[in-house]
């Protein structure tokens, strides 16, 4: 926000390393009223007030878009509030079950594969998300709970304490989660219509 | 179970209109896609089917600028289907901001392109889709919608081949109901969802609320639908209709 009553829309790089889905993010970004951008390279991150990951499919690939855009330190070194979605929120963390790459390291989890037995694999449709901190992106605790769209086979695994938000399959996984200005949701805003919309400008108030 | 069982509004467009089929044939004309995307969206539905039935009759692949203008005007998930044969033509749609990618023509070739696609996207990227059509001893035949014959190929077996290799989500469709309104055919659903791993969406002759509820209890995880939802009234005005969400969740389904 600006000062004398002057509204500066906060601008925010969108990450595009081939892994898909950067659209619909940007244009959500805009609809909350921030001022989003597609960044494919280093260049295109500094200045921003804001960063998001957005990510959609196998880790190494997802991990390897990133290095060969030259995006990782730029990530990595980045001030702002950083929000990681989907595969973008894995990315962040040590490493995953389902690659042989480590990960950013910027939040202490690792995703695992979806195991229990008869359970339907990918988790995908609309789930129910439980913010278990105050404040939180996805919501606040005691409100009606904010469903959200999922896709994924491989959830965090993580301490309690970096996560933000509980979901519900088989048993109760993070679905998001938070360490100081890194944040990460399992499920896609982008693509969840007016819940997502309203945790999109949450995160916009955090610039 | 917290997971909603999602109905799944189909849209079928040829030559970027959209069109109206009953057992498909006999396509009529219907309108511009993207008004009846924007009511959609307006009307949060879940999900969204896009099917393009002209690109894989003529053999051009997806048509890349309806498809990001669709994209546009969605804030939730799209599956698009229709021309995708090759891995490149998947991750042109996937790169535009489209969740998932149906095939169904080239899976009855052969599934590399699935495997493909699930090797590079995930599998939670890629939905194998049947056209289904029974074969009077009880079984279910997989139906070519490019020849509108039935092929030998059964359909459970079909099934678990696109499963195994890494199809996350299976489409079936009543080749029968398709378009008719006369309802799900349950017995279909209840045959295939005993073996589907990943989530199974039903689809084919939808007519009630009541309707989605039993494809729901007889094994689906979400129904597409086609007529249900969109529909031309007099004087051929599109009309668009979409239950409330509190009627959809109202029942409780399996796993309660």
């Amino acid at each position: 926000m600006g000062v004398n009553g002057q509204f500066d829309k906060p601008k925010v790089a969108v990450i595009d390393a081939g892994l898909g889905n950067y659209v619909s993010v940007l244009n959500m970004v805009r609809v909350a009223g921030g001022k989003p951008h597609r960044a494919r390279t280093s260049s295109e991150v500094v200045g921003a007030d804001l960063l998001i990951l957005p990510g959609v499919g196998a880790f190494d690939r997802g991990i390897r878009g990133l290095r060969e855009n030259g995006l990782w330190d730029s990530i990595q070194t980045f001030r702002g509030p950083l929000l990681g979605i989907c595969l973008g929120m894995q990315l962040l963390g040590m490493e995953s079950e389902e690659g042989i790459l480590p990960g950013l390291e910027m939040l202490p989890m690792r995703s695992v594969r979806f195991r229990e037995a008869g359970l339907t694999v990918p988790h995908m449709g609309w789930n129910e998300v439980s913010p278990s901190r105050s404040p939180s992106l996805v919501g606040t605790p005691g409100e009606p709970e904010p469903r959200y769209y999922f896709a994924h086979s491989y959830h965090a695994d993580c301490p309690a304490e970096l996560v933000t938000g509980w979901t519900l399959h088989g048993s109760e996984f993070p679905s998001a989660v938070a360490a100081g200005n890194v944040h990460g949701v399992q499920f896609h805003p982008e693509k969840s219509h007016g819940f997502g919309l309203s945790l999109i400008k949450r995160f916009l108030e955090l610039a | 179970m917290t997971l909603r069982p999602r109905l799944i509004p189909q849209l079928l467009v040829k030559d970027g209109a959209l069109v109206k089929g009953t057992g498909f044939a006999n396509h009529r004309y219907l309108g511009d896609p993207l008004n009846a995307i924007r009511i959609f969206n307006e009307k949060e539905v879940d999900e969204l089917i896009l099917t393009d039935i002209g690109a894989t009759q003529q053999g051009s692949g997806p048509d890349l600028s309806l498809i990001e203008d669709v994209v546009g005007e969605c804030f939730m998930p799209l599956t698009y289907g229709g021309g995708i044969r090759r891995p490149q033509d998947a991750a042109n749609v996937l790169a535009l901001g489209v969740e998932k990618v149906s095939v169904q023509t080239a899976c009855l070739e052969s599934m590399e392109v699935v495997k493909e696609i699930a090797a590079n996207f995930g599998s939670q990227s890629i939905v194998a889709s049947f056209d289904a059509v029974p074969d009077g001893t009880g079984a279910y035949r997989v139906f070519s919608y490019l020849t509108h014959t039935p092929t030998p190929a059964y359909l459970e077996e079909a099934l678990l081949e696109a499963q195994d290799s890494g199809a996350g989500e299976i489409l079936v469709t009543s080749v029968s109901r398709e378009g008719t309104l006369r309802g799900l055919d349950l017995a279909l659903i209840e045959g295939v969802s005993p073996i589907a791993r990943g989530p199974l969406v039903a689809a084919g002759g939808l007519n009630s609320v009541s309707d989605f509820h039993a494809g729901v209890r007889a094994g689906a995880t979400a129904v597409a639908c086609g007529a249900f939802v969109l529909f031309r009234g007099r004087h051929q005005a599109l009309l668009i209709s979409y239950p409330e969400r509190s009627d959809l969740d109202h029942e409780p389904w399996q796993g309660e």
